[in-house]
């Protein structure tokens, strides 16, 4: 099996490249996977907390913020992973103390930047969860919205009668995405940690 | 604020309305001059009223009686604790008249007038929702008690008026819309507010932190739904964990460590895998168990043996319906009839539906037994397979339907929902299934899953698709090879 330097591997994920993609799955992702079915978890739970550690390295590449230099992708992924268990742990109100450390993470990669990337990502990742339920016409919608594509414009692509039912359906659709979003108990949550 | 003594006699009077006319105008001119003596009448006044709170006290008495006989300890013996300083005091058994009570500055009656101005009321409902959790639980047992010679106090213990009142309230803060719209916040984001409604909308942000977190809720929809890259990326590794599989050593490597042939750095490297990779563990025991299967060289024979008699009596058959050169004028009489009984016999297999659609589909279709070695995710499919190995496929359909949507494309589930939609006479969908295990490419269900497609288009009366499956099942040589042949005679002459 080819092995893939930290930078080769750092490249890839900021390319998506499927072939890193798949070596790092294959090379890490049992021990994160072993490290979280030790500590109360599932199979499920190894999968959401690999993902979205994946996805916040992906973040922190692309802020530009991410040099490895007392550690290596291996440890920063590992201990990323593990972070982001002891947030749902502290989340499902289950003690730490008993926590067993397989994965050989560090303390010090734990700065207040990884924390804000972390929390963001958190976020970020329920809306999208969130948007991801929405009907089709609804996602593209939206999605032409935010990106400023003008009304007429929207109204022609989706095929509306015209500008101001666009609009309607519009606010329809983000009316129910808010309400979704403020309904789901993740999101009561997150507002919990952060006031 | 010494009173004067002179006028105890006048206070007492005009408190209990006992003056005549004049000396009560002439009282009352005094009263509206001297701030001193207003004071004095009205703690007189206060005295008396606290006196006579014959019910209150009443109340309180009879409420320690109740609380005695239901034995409730811990909280209810607390506030009845606030009274334990003043054990110290000894009791008053001798009638006081209100001049001596008055001589008496701090006495407990004008600490009772205090507290009672302070916070009489508090003190009763704190009391009562100390009490409320245990009194909410023994409500029933109060039915025993003499409750209409208390008056007012199951209303005090229900509080009825409060607990209608918090829920009130409550359906009052769920009902009330939040301030501003969706719309309305939209307008104010995409600066389409203007003149005093965008100053009124300023206004109550620069107040409002609700409104703040609703306009960053807002914002931040806004940039995570812009996130295409960050989507994409989330769908990628998901999709690669489904189907990767997750263990670092190569495929000869596990094979060697199966056979024992791997050593040093290698064998160690994956020994350590495998204390934490189950699912390494898992493929190992597949191989090890194929291995084993393999290994039954006496049933491999067998079989073998038996597919070659098979294969010998259809060549006999075509040998016989070929006659030689030397007996051709024999045979051909002989031939003629064979041919006659041949065409009488496929004539009436016709008739009797034997090789209709259906009946060949039935011949050949036998749905298979659950192997759960095949498959990894032995866990998630546990509930899937008894509904399965009971023939519920029914239950096999709506468990699937169940199970996450990143195990619903298991192949392994698919190809036995698949089985049980077969079972279920719901062909298409059947179709479907088994077409996404083939899609799969890489499990050991691919070679079942195309010759049960096959036998569905066979029931669909697809010719032309079930030709083609058949002959690709044929081209294979795979362990269908035989069945498919025998199927595509049988569709040749029933499928005109």
């Amino acid at each position: 099996m080819i092995v893939y330097s930290d930078a080769q591997i750092l490249k890839g994920i900021l390319r998506h490249d499927n072939l890193i993609l798949q070596y790092i799955y294959k090379q890490y992702y049992y021990k994160i996977n072993y490290f979280v079915k030790k500590n109360q978890g599932n199979e499920e739970d190894a999968s959401d907390i690999f993902q979205e550690a994946i996805i916040v390295i992906y973040r922190k590449l692309k802020e530009n913020d991410l040099i490895f230099e007392k550690s290596s992708f291996a440890g920063y992924l590992f201990s990323v992973c593990r972070f982001l268990w002891l947030k749902q742990l502290e989340k499902r109100r289950i003690e730490r103390e008993r926590l067993n450390d397989s994965l050989p993470f560090q303390e010090d990669l734990y700065d207040d930047n990884l924390i804000e990337v972390i929390e963001k990502n958190e976020r970020y990742g329920l809306y999208q969860k969130h948007f991801g339920t929405l009907s089709t016409d609804c996602q593209k919608l939206l999605q032409l919205f935010f990106e400023k594509v003008p009304l007429k414009e929207i109204a022609k692509v989706m095929g509306y009668k015209g500008e101001k039912y666009a609009k309607t359906r519009k606010y329809k659709c983000k009316e129910l995405l808010i309400r979704r979003i403020k309904q789901d108990t993740e999101f009561k949550k997150i507002l919990e940690n952060d006031t | 604020m010494t009173p004067n003594v002179n006028y105890f006699e006048l206070i007492e009077d005009y408190c209990q309305d006992q003056l005549d006319a004049t000396t009560k105008a002439e009282f009352e001119a005094e009263l509206e001059q001297d701030a001193k003596l207003r004071n004095e009448v009205k703690l007189r006044k206060e005295i008396q009223s606290a006196i006579s709170e014959l019910d209150v006290t009443n109340l309180r008495e009879k409420l320690e009686n109740v609380i005695t006989q239901h034995q409730i300890a811990g909280p209810l013996q607390d506030t009845f604790d606030l009274f334990t300083d003043f054990t110290d005091f000894q009791e008053i058994n001798e009638e006081l008249s209100a001049e001596d009570l008055i001589n008496f500055y701090d006495s407990m009656p004008k600490v009772h007038v205090y507290q009672h101005e302070v916070a009489s009321n508090e003190t009763i409902h704190r009391f009562y929702k100390e009490q409320e959790i245990e009194l909410e639980e023994d409500i029933n047992g109060l039915d025993d008690l003499e409750v209409e010679d208390l008056p007012g106090l199951e209303d005090a213990i229900l509080e009825k008026d409060i607990i209608d009142f918090r829920q009130t309230l409550k359906q009052v803060a769920k009902s009330v819309e939040p301030q501003y719209t969706v719309k309305e916040i939209d307008e104010f984001l995409n600066e389409e507010l203007e003149g005093s409604e965008l100053e009124d909308f300023e206004r109550e942000l620069a107040q409002n932190n609700e409104l703040n977190n609703e306009l960053l809720l807002h914002k931040e929809l806004e940039k995570s739904v812009k996130e295409r890259d960050i989507i994409d990326l989330r769908n990628q590794v998901s999709q690669i964990m489904e189907t990767e599989t997750s263990w670092k050593v190569s495929e000869q490597d596990i094979e060697d460590f199966i056979e024992g042939k791997l050593e040093g750095e290698v064998l160690s490297d994956l020994e350590t895998e495998l204390f934490e990779n189950q699912d390494l563990a898992a493929e190992i025991e597949l191989r090890r168990q194929i291995n084993e299967f393999i290994g039954e060289s006496d049933i491999m024979e067998l079989r073998e043996e038996l597919n070659a008699a098979k294969e010998f009596s259809e060549v006999s058959t075509v040998r016989k319906l070929i006659p030689s050169a030397s007996k051709r004028i024999y045979q051909y009489i002989r031939t003629g009839a064979a041919v006659i009984v041949i065409v009488l016999g496929i004539a009436s297999l016709l008739n009797s539906g034997y090789v209709s659609h259906d009946k060949t589909h039935d011949n050949f279709f036998s749905s298979p037994q659950w192997a759960p070695e095949r498959s990894v995710n032995v866990d998630h499919l546990q509930q899937v397979k008894l509904a399965f190995m009971k023939g519920d496929h029914n239950m096999v359909l709506a468990l699937k339907e169940d199970l996450p949507k990143g195990l619903q494309n298991d192949f392994v589930l698919n190809f036995y929902s698949a089985v049980s939609m077969h079972n279920l006479e719901k062909y298409s969908d059947a179709i479907a299934n088994y077409s996404k295990v083939i899609d799969n490419g890489d499990n050991m269900y691919i070679e079942e899953a195309e010759w049960y497609r096959s036998l569905c288009y066979v029931k669909l009366n697809d010719k032309v698709k079930a030709k083609q499956e058949l002959l690709a099942i044929v081209n294979k040589n795979g362990d269908y090879k035989h069945d498919a042949k025998a199927v595509l005679r049988r569709i040749k002459f029933s499928m005109k």
